[in-house]
């Protein structure tokens, strides 16, 4: 053999070793780093996004939101939070094989789920898992009585009846019809409502709240001076048009969901007297800050709902931060009790308190935005 | 160097860089914190200064003015008060009594909610008012916007402090009916002309009063505010957090020297940048050395500072890895043509002599390749001219080896032809001795015979055979014992040819006197004289010896000249032979006879009465070519002779 061919050998050879030598460093680096890598913290949410809550998908973004915010900067003692996300369809026995599936795969640090119905048929199931279960959007009113592992972060049942008997007295009226739809977040403002106004009688009317079509019961409302309209989002805003559009005068008064800005931008909701977090009021820094961050981010204005979401996610981060990660101390720190500023107003829960509840404050839509009474 | 120097460079920049953005950011957030707490101050002052405002107006002091009329007119009005705080006292907390709702409807109570309450909550987005309450002098309440924990308020510590001075502002404290922390803020309500009316009382959410001025609000994403107080007990965090939770112990608060300062701490696993001021009071407010804590991650507060570090050190390794590259380049452009070059003469070493470089370059390598090239050239030139003249002297050698191996192949035939010949030689020479001694040997009987019966005739039969007969008989005698000589000289150099050398030390002087002992009678005939040199001792065959100097002085006597004989005989030593003569004064010989003198039977006397055989000297020859030397005559006719033999030294054994 030549010189030449043994040198060039040589050479191929040197090329080859090199190229060995490096993607062995390469893969060795990789999978110590991959080895290195903590676990990440991961949260499985259960949250609709088609059938009658599918509007509840900003919450979803928000979640993420506040995660990409928490992983920017390392994430919860160092490991990243990750959220896994499935569709409830808005049905419970959908999300309950979904919360069993990702139990079975994931084993996460806690769920997350959204709307009443499907919450209250989720939190069963977590008690038995021994898993913590946040409620978001869930304003049945007694979600969390009796559990232990179930909690609620947002506005309930009550905080829409103190915003309603505010704005009646503000009013001061005594002819009340009430629209509710027959979901357990409307029925429960319902009964409580009916309960707590003392002033006078409720002319109470139920919907199904899959009905789509509302003529008839407008009709049966059309008379009295207020008419108090409680149902999920989806459904109150086609209510309220169709109340504006069958020519009432009264006053409307409106649950939460109607305050929202999606709701708001309707030009039929003008006037409509709502149940407002402290999230939309303009003085409100915090939120202000968070809305305006997430506008820009996302291009569509940031809903209570969603912050609600972006909070739990931020509070649970705070939490957790310099403790112990996992299923068990969770639930201890909640149950400690805390004070936390979020974006839809200051926490301050006592001991042993599930409620995580954000008060609701009378407000009326002006020209698509709230003026609170 | 210079990279290395770059480097280094790139490396103190961002140091100076980094340390730079630290300083200026501590300092900034030392400012911040300064800001934040005295806004906070401000803030607690501002809710003073609310119920201050609020209760100054004419509708409180009418309303307080009224309501110590009416306890001032009770006759017994502690025991009043007593009872209804005891029917206060003794209904469930959650029960509100028409009275309790009585006092929280009142319009004072209502414009209370309206003027503080939702003002707050309207305007800032919280509701730090968690209950206010009016008290008239007596210290009963007199409005309030919820339930108090009891009716009567002048047996508390608050009330007697702000009665004796007019204002009070607790620390953070538990409140059973706000069932909440925050901190109690009171003033003594004065009229100029009615004097002290009572006292107004608020409990003040402290997380509330630091979220409306906006805390949270940082500079950065990972900004959280803690408000501590001066024992070390967490007030306020933008975290979640336990309100008086004791955090005296961590490495935050041991950290914080004096009023102000910044500096770098680990919270949990989070780099962070501390800063921290203490609340210096508001007015008359003097404040509760609070402690505002402002903290950033240092990941994102320093990023600039890491993003400009990590653009000049990447800048650092780019220029470090462009100048290695370059280097490389450089290198490889120099060390490939090398490389080739090397490889070329690798190849011409190997025998490619049409090797070739890339001589394009225009530099010293250039020219270096196209020397080499030229070099290249050459040896292959040279190379075939070699070989040229290889093929050449090639065929010639083959040429010559072909001659030479004909020659090689005649000579071997003529050595075998020789050896042939001499083997036949041999065993002629073998059967010729045998023949001349068994001749010579049984030669020797019938003539003694011959001899003596012709002896014995001679003796007895003279007188019949007469003197003719006589005269034959006598030449029979003579020529028996002449043949009888002849016989005995014949069989002497048989045996000096046949006989192997019997070689010892022989003292040459001791040989030389045995000869001349047997020549004795003959020298005395003949009146010679005999004389000799000293004469070595030789390793030869003595008895052979002998015979040589027996037959060359016997000659010298033979063959004398008128004048007596005079044999001399001399030994010379040379460098490898001793050379022996023997030197007479007799006839001498005739310079064509000298060649002859040697041959077997050669008589150069024709006269018969000489005596001799004419072996003798063929005999002597015989012997001294056995001992490896030569003999020779030196003469002239009627002036002498000279023999002259030589007989080698033996080689001594050569030492090593």
């Amino acid at each position: 053999m030549s010189s030449r061919k043994v040198a060039k050998k040589k050479t191929g050879m040197q090329v080859v070793v090199a190229i060995v030598v490096l993607v062995t460093l390469t893969t060795v680096l990789f999978l110590r780093a991959q080895a290195e890598r903590p676990e990440p913290v991961t949260i499985c949410a259960i949250l609709p996004f088609s059938g009658i809550g599918a509007y509840l998908v900003e919450v979803k973004d928000a979640m993420l939101f506040a995660v990409e915010h928490i992983n920017r900067w390392g994430g919860i003692n160092g490991r990243l939070v990750e959220i896994v996300f499935a569709d409830s369809k808005s049905d419970p026995y959908v999300a309950e094989q979904e919360m069993i599936a990702m139990e079975e795969l994931y084993h996460p640090l806690m769920f997350v789920s959204a709307l009443s119905n499907v919450s209250m048929h989720l939190r069963d199931i977590a008690e038995e898992l021994h898993v913590v279960l946040f409620g978001l959007v869930v304003s049945a009113q007694d979600f969390t009585e009796g559990k232990e592992w179930t909690y609620r972060l947002y506005s309930n049942a009550q905080g829409e009846v103190d915003s309603f008997l505010t704005t009646l007295r503000y009013l001061r009226s005594n002819d009340i019809g009430l629209l509710h739809a027959d979901d357990a977040f409307s029925m429960s403002v319902a009964s409580m409502l009916a309960e707590q106004y003392r002033e006078g009688t409720i002319e109470s009317i139920e919907i199904s709240s899959t009905s789509t079509n509302f003529t008839q019961p407008i009709a049966d409302l059309i008379d009295n001076e207020v008419i108090v309209v409680a149902a999920l989002r989806s459904q109150l805003v086609e209510i309220l048009i169709q109340l504006n559009h069958s020519g009432y005068s009264g006053h409307v008064l409106a649950t939460s969901g109607a305050s929202s800005p999606t709701s708001r931008a309707f030009p039929e909701l003008e006037g409509v007297y709502v149940s407002s977090p402290l999230f939309y009021n303009p003085t409100n820094t915090l939120a202000a800050d968070l809305r305006e961050s997430y506008l820009e981010t996302f291009g569509v204005e940031l809903t209570h709902q969603g912050a609600s979401g972006y909070d739990l996610v931020m509070l649970i981060s705070g939490l957790l931060e310099d403790e112990e990660i996992s299923r068990e101390h969770l639930k201890e720190l909640l149950d400690q009790g805390f004070v936390y500023s979020a974006s839809m107003g200051v926490l301050d829960i006592l001991p042993g308190s599930h409620e995580m509840v954000f008060p609701l404050y009378a407000a009326r839509i002006e020209g698509g935005e709230l003026v609170f009474l | 160097m210079i990279l290395l120097f770059l480097s280094s460079l790139s490396w103190y920049s961002a140091e100076v860089s980094h340390a730079t953005l630290e300083r200026t950011l501590g300092e900034d957030s030392i400012f911040l914190a300064k800001r934040l707490a005295a806004q906070l101050d401000e803030a607690v002052y501002n809710k003073y200064h609310d119920i201050v405002l609020f209760s100054s107006g004419k509708t409180v002091h009418e309303f307080l003015n009224e309501s110590n009329s009416i306890f001032g007119s009770m006759s017994n009005v502690q025991e009043y008060i007593d009872e209804q705080d005891e029917n206060w006292t003794s209904v469930p907390f959650e029960e509100i009594t028409p009275f309790m709702q009585s006092l929280m409807d009142n319009p004072v109570s209502v414009s209370i909610f309206e003027r503080l309450k939702e003002h707050y909550l309207l305007d800032h987005g919280v509701d730090p008012y968690k209950e206010v309450f009016l008290m008239n002098r007596y210290g009963a309440i007199v409005a309030m916007t919820s339930k108090a924990s009891d009716y009567r308020q002048d047996d508390e510590a608050w009330w007697n402090i702000t009665v004796t001075a007019g204002s009070y502002y607790s620390d953070i404290e538990w409140d059973d009916s706000a069932m909440s922390y925050g901190m109690s803020i009171a003033h003594l309500v004065v009229d100029r002309e009615l004097g002290e009316l009572g006292v107004i009382r608020a409990f003040v959410g402290i997380v509330e009063t630091v979220s409306e001025i906006g805390l949270e609000k940082g500079q950065s994403e990972t900004t959280e505010v803690k408000v501590v107080s001066s024992d070390g007990r967490l007030i306020y965090s933008t975290q979640p957090f336990a309100l008086l939770e004791d955090v005296s112990t961590e490495e935050f608060y041991l950290r914080m020297q004096g009023s102000s300062g910044y500096f770098m701490a680990v919270e949990g696993h989070r780099n962070r940048l501390y800063s921290y001021a203490l609340s210096q009071g508001y007015s008359d407010y003097q404040g509760h050395e609070w402690r505002l804590v402002v903290s950033y991650d240092v990941a994102e507060v320093m990023s600039p500072a890491v993003s400009l570090r990590s653009t000049i050190l990447q800048a650092g390794f780019a220029l470090v890895l462009v100048g290695v590259l370059l280097a490389i380049v450089v290198a490889r452009s120099i060390t490939r043509p090398i490389e080739e070059l090397r490889r070329a003469a690798a190849e011409i070493a190997g025998g490619n002599l049409d090797r070739r470089v890339d001589a394009s370059s225009s530099n010293e390598l250039g020219a270096l390749a196209t020397e080499f090239n030229a070099m290249a050239q050459q040896l292959h030139d040279s190379l075939e001219h070699l070989e040229d003249r290889v093929r050449e002297r090639t065929a010639d050698l083959n040429t010559a080896n072909t001659k030479l191996s004909v020659e090689v192949m005649i000579r071997k035939r003529a050595e075998k032809e020789l050896q042939h010949t001499l083997r036949v030689l041999a065993q002629s020479n073998a059967e010729l001795r045998r023949f001349s001694y068994l001749a010579t040997h049984d030669m020797r009987e019938p003539l003694e015979a011959i001899r003596s019966h012709a002896k014995f005739l001679e003796h007895f039969c003279a007188d019949t055979l007469g003197s003719e007969g006589v005269t034959h008989l006598r030449q029979i005698i003579s020529a028996s014992e002449r043949m009888q000589r002849l016989i005995d000289a014949m069989l002497t150099y048989s045996e000096v040819a046949a006989h192997e050398l019997v070689r010892e030390d022989a003292d040459l002087e001791e040989v030389l006197e045995t000869v001349l002992e047997s020549l004795k009678e003959t020298i005395a005939q003949t009146g010679a004289t005999v004389t000799h040199d000293p004469l070595p001792t030789l390793h030869v065959d003595a008895q052979q010896i002998s015979l040589v100097f027996e037959n060359l002085i016997s000659n010298a006597l033979k063959f004398r000249g008128p004048e007596p004989p005079r044999v001399h005989i001399s030994a010379e030593e040379d460098a490898d032979e001793w050379i022996f003569s023997v030197e007479d004064n007799g006839l001498g010989i005739a310079p064509q006879n000298l060649t002859k003198l040697f041959g077997i039977f050669q008589r150069l006397d024709t006269d018969p009465e000489t005596p001799g055989t004419g072996i003798g000297l063929a005999i002597a020859k015989r012997v001294v070519e056995k001992h490896g030397g030569r003999i020779w005559a030196e003469s002239e006719l009627g002036r002498g002779s000279k023999f002259i033999f030589t007989i080698p030294k033996e080689k001594e054994p050569q030492s090593r």
